[in-house]
């Protein structure tokens, strides 16, 4: 098990973000993250790198308490792409060495060509400056960045959601690939396509609780009567 | 001029408030009063001032002098730290900040011996001194805070990539130390030529030869540079803590308390 939560609560100033959330996320899965806009599916996802401590309950990752791992390593290993990619001044490859750079390490030309490489982009790109990409550009130089620290876990706060359809796809196929390396996703996302085609598994959140969750059957063909509503589209936000 | 002022030249010199009131009242600004009641305040301020300064003067112990200066520091610090609300401990730490800032520079005057801790040269520098700071850390927790709002994005990201708190705040940092002493550069650059300072002119009125005035003021102007320097540098190094969890991630409860939580999202 990559990720056990048991009992999580989150609380912030006073409102109630996520209640008593007790999940699994299997080693290599794809597992999605869906439910309505201030469900509290991102909040769940900062837990798992640590942005946020939980108010209440445990996180264990590969059997262990989250805080005994060193938070910079665990953060290395559990990488994370945000709605938002966020390029430091400089080129493609000073973007891509970030994570290197920030270790006091330099990241050799082959091995940023080859994330160039893997995460789809042209590898002349490499000198281009990084501020002048297009959205779904900057997305896969983020997902190179953080591919970099060799992760075992992506976590994906809605990484194609403000990118123009054209780039969605690719962007979403690009991350497809990462799992069948065997790292594992989880993945909020509003994207049915995503959620219905890849997910080996995922959770449906409403109003900071679990719904439903569990691997595909139980989610897409479940008898869940709210798991249905969502799934048709027909749950209005912060229900 | 003459260095003594008469006292009915003292008197008169409230014509000054009386003409500016009569154009507020031909203007219809409806301010003649907070104009007299301002140099009112101002001349009671002063004068007691002038007699305070006048018994420390004349009573010569260094630790009045230091109590003094510990005083004026604390005043400083309060009033600077009004613009780092929503920070934690922001009034020590700003105080600390212009404290270091005093130290640094009045040590290194009397190191050179451009002073003795005399009363009446320490306290007129530091009153310049803390003057500086205290401008320069209103700027820079003025600054800290919008920069960090501003990044908040590029923090989080930088943090999930393994930086420390240090180096996900790295930007805003160096925006707020540039932003705090870019001032007093800028100052350097133009003295003599657009403006005469203070201190200068203070010096040239009391019968200074220009010669011997500007070379205070050359003194003073490196001075202020590095105290701007040094205290702003500490108010960056002692705050953005205050931005980030033990456990590195950013703090939402201060993030909202400096009023930049919602400007950050999108």
């Amino acid at each position: 098990m990559e990720f056990k939560l048991e009992s999580v609560s989150l609380q912030k100033q006073e409102k109630t973000i996520l209640s008593s959330i007790s999940l699994e996320i299997p080693a290599g899965s794809i597992f999605i993250l869906i439910g309505p806009s201030g469900s509290g599916k991102s909040s769940l996802l900062r837990l798992l790198n640590r942005l946020d401590a939980p108010t209440s309950g445990r996180i264990l990752y590969k059997d262990q308490p989250i805080e005994s791992y060193p938070v910079q390593e665990l953060r290395k290993e559990v990488g994370m792409l945000f709605q938002h990619p966020v390029m430091i001044n400089g080129t493609v490859r000073d973007n891509i060495a970030l994570g290197h750079k920030l270790q006091k390490k330099d990241l050799p030309e082959e091995k940023v060509l080859e994330l160039i490489e893997r995460v789809g982009l042209e590898k002349d790109l490499i000198d281009k400056d990084a501020s002048v990409l297009s959205g779904g550009q900057k997305q896969r130089v983020a997902l190179a960045r953080t591919l970099a620290n060799d992760p075992k876990v992506l976590l994906l706060d809605e990484p194609t959601s403000a990118l123009d359809p054209g780039a969605v796809v690719q962007v979403r196929e690009t991350l497809i690939q990462q799992a069948k390396r065997g790292i594992t996703l989880v993945w909020v996302t509003h994207d049915m396509d995503v959620a219905s085609d890849v997910a080996t598994g995922g959770a449906l959140l409403v109003g900071g609780k679990i719904v439903v969750q569990g691997g595909r059957e139980e989610l897409f063909e479940g008898k869940n009567q709210i798991a249905q509503t969502f799934l048709k589209g027909e749950l209005k936000e912060n229900e | 001029m003459n260095n003594q002022i008469s006292n009915v030249t003292f008197f008169l010199s409230w014509s000054f408030i009386g003409f500016s009131m009569l154009i507020a009242l031909w203007q219809g600004l409806k301010m003649e009063k907070d104009i007299l009641i301002s140099g009112i305040r101002a001349f009671l301020q002063l004068i007691v001032t002038g007699y305070l300064l006048q018994f420390i003067f004349d009573a010569q112990s260094p630790y009045l002098t230091a109590l003094v200066l510990l005083i004026m520091t604390v005043v400083a610090g309060r009033d600077a730290s009004k613009r780092g609300q929503g920070l934690p401990n922001v009034f020590l730490i700003v105080t600390i900040a212009i404290g270091l800032g005093e130290i640094v520079t009045l040590g290194i005057l009397l190191l050179i011996r451009v002073i003795s801790f005399s009363p009446a040269e320490a306290i007129p520098l530091s009153g310049m001194i803390l003057g500086n700071s205290m401008i320069a850390a209103s700027i820079a927790l003025d600054r800290l805070k919008g920069s960090m709002a501003q990044r908040k994005n590029e923090v989080e990201a930088l943090l999930a990539l393994g930086a420390t708190p240090r180096q996900a705040a790295s930007n805003a940092l160096r925006e707020t130390l540039r932003a705090a002493i870019i001032p007093t550069v800028d100052r350097l650059k133009t003295m003599g030529i657009v403006s005469l300072p203070g201190m200068m002119s203070g010096l040239i009125l009391a019968g200074q030869a220009p010669t011997e005035a500007v070379k205070y003021q050359i003194i003073v102007m490196f001075m202020l540079t590095l105290t701007v320097s040094v205290t702003s540098t500490a108010i960056g190094l002692f705050t953005y803590k205050g931005y980030f969890t033990s456990y590195w991630g950013i703090n939402e409860v201060v993030m909202t308390a400096t009023g930049s939580s919602d400007k950050a999202k999108k």
